[in-house]
């Protein structure tokens, strides 16, 4: 047996067999601290989270999780937090670490077998931006310490890479991969079943959301479930003046990404020399926003894209594709 | 003599230009890029051992992360659902592509 996780900013997306099917669990990667001062307001709290998804701290604090974690947010006009920033471990949240193991702990499970074989996707390094605090390094070894104590022999796999495997099968593994999630764009190049440009951006779903945040004066929490809810076409105006700035900010973010990506490609010494126009499969769930493929279609086209294009083409299951590579990959080793 | 003197000088001052073309020009023209393995190839080779160079280890270390003191107050964590399984075609061809 094996098992595919996605480990992202947004979704925990873990993936294995059972028979014929492929089972994915998907849990949203965010929290939501809550820490009484008396004993009647803990009674009070804890009586109040019934029914939701929470754990309750040594100190007395109530941690909530997941989607709930976002609701609760959003009930008290403040943002959720996040395990997970820019892709890889936040080093801005001091629970980070906690919450994050133990929400992989939750969603993948004890190993059905010692050393079960798990691959779990990584971001690549970003060309738009030089921090200390991105180390995909450490964010890897995190993971993988997690991973060990629930007995699985876990090993990382470029996301873009996986999306590659998940959906590039009939141009036999060559094209371009493109993962938008909700903290970075990642995209690999692939010829012939093998990865040849790797990178990554840091602006997505969540730069959509602090945009449209600061435009409207909502918290990122609010934009972030209006946006979720969609009734929008990006570029294209809404009377919802919170949808309106998301549309034209997702714009905006497409226009990045298609240059961003000419520029990284174009006259790169790696980059091979396709005989056939190539195909481009798009996926994460920043990309399920309507009209995102066809404005990323027309504006690679106007930013000179160095390759001729046969398709941009949305992958079958875009929130899922990344964890399916991640276990196809698993199924090999 | 001397024909032979100044053909040996032009035969020395062109390999010495082609050093000098090949250090300042052709290399300032490359992007300093290192080619992506992809997944399988880190797979093969994690066994390697590189000894030309000797460098201290200042990776991060992962300190111990603890979660037995997170009470849980909820059933399963996340939403399951299904689909037919049609990866099997992709695992045969990309176990053949790299001679798996």
């Amino acid at each position: 047996m094996s098992k595919g996780l996605d480990v992202g900013t947004s979704f925990i997306i873990m993936s294995k067999y059972n028979e014929d099917k492929i089972v994915f669990k998907d849990f949203r990667d965010a929290f939501y601290v809550i820490k009484p001062n008396t004993p009647i307001a803990t009674k009070m709290i804890e009586k109040g989270l019934a029914g939701k998804t929470f754990v309750k701290d040594s100190d007395g604090s109530f941690i909530i999780l997941g989607k709930d974690a976002i609701e609760k947010a959003v009930e008290r006009n403040e943002t959720a937090r996040r395990p997970m920033y820019r892709g890889v471990v936040s080093v801005k949240e001091k629970e980070a670490k906690r919450v994050l193991a133990y929400i992989l702990k939750e969603v993948v499970g004890k190993a059905s077998e010692p050393g079960e074989k798990l691959v779990f996707c990584v971001p690549a390094q970003p060309v738009d931006q030089e921090d200390d605090d991105f180390d995909v390094g450490y964010h890897e070894d995190v993971v993988k310490t997690i991973l060990a104590e629930t007995g699985h022999d876990a090993r990382a796999i470029n996301e873009a890479e996986a999306l590659c495997y998940s959906e590039l099968e009939d141009t036999d593994y060559t094209g371009i991969g493109i993962s938008c999630g909700a903290g970075m764009t990642n995209v690999c190049v692939m010829l012939n079943g093998e990865p040849t440009v790797v990178f990554s951006t840091t602006k997505s779903g969540d730069w959509v959301d602090r945009m449209s945040a600061v435009a409207t004066g909502e918290p990122d929490s609010v934009v972030q479930v209006e946006k979720e809810g969609g009734g929008f076409k990006v570029g294209e105006p809404n009377e919802n003046p919170v949808l309106n700035a998301v549309s034209s900010y997702y714009e905006r973010l497409i226009e990045y990404t298609a240059k961003q990506l000419s520029a990284a490609l174009d006259g790169h010494k790696a980059l091979p020399k396709f005989k056939d126009p190539i195909r481009i499969v798009v996926a994460g769930g920043t990309s399920q926003a309507d009209g995102y493929i066809e404005k990323l279609n027309e504006k690679l086209n106007e930013s000179n894209f160095p390759l001729s294009i046969q398709e941009v083409k949305h992958a079958s299951d875009p929130l899922h594709a990344v964890s399916k590579g991640c276990l196809i990959a698993a199924s090999i080793l | 003599m001397i024909e032979q003197s100044l053909f040996f000088i032009i035969l020395l001052s062109i390999f010495i230009a082609g050093i000098l073309f090949d250090k300042y020009v052709l290399n300032n023209n490359l992007h300093s890029y290192n080619k992506p393995e992809s997944f399988f190839g880190k797979q093969r080779n994690s066994e390697k051992v590189y000894k030309d160079s000797i460098k201290i280890d200042d990776k991060k270390i992962v300190m111990g992360i603890e979660t037995v003191s997170m009470q849980s107050k909820h059933e399963g964590l996340g939403k399951t659902t299904e689909s037919q399984d049609n990866t099997q075609s992709a695992i045969n061809k990309l176990k053949s592509m790299k001679g798996k």
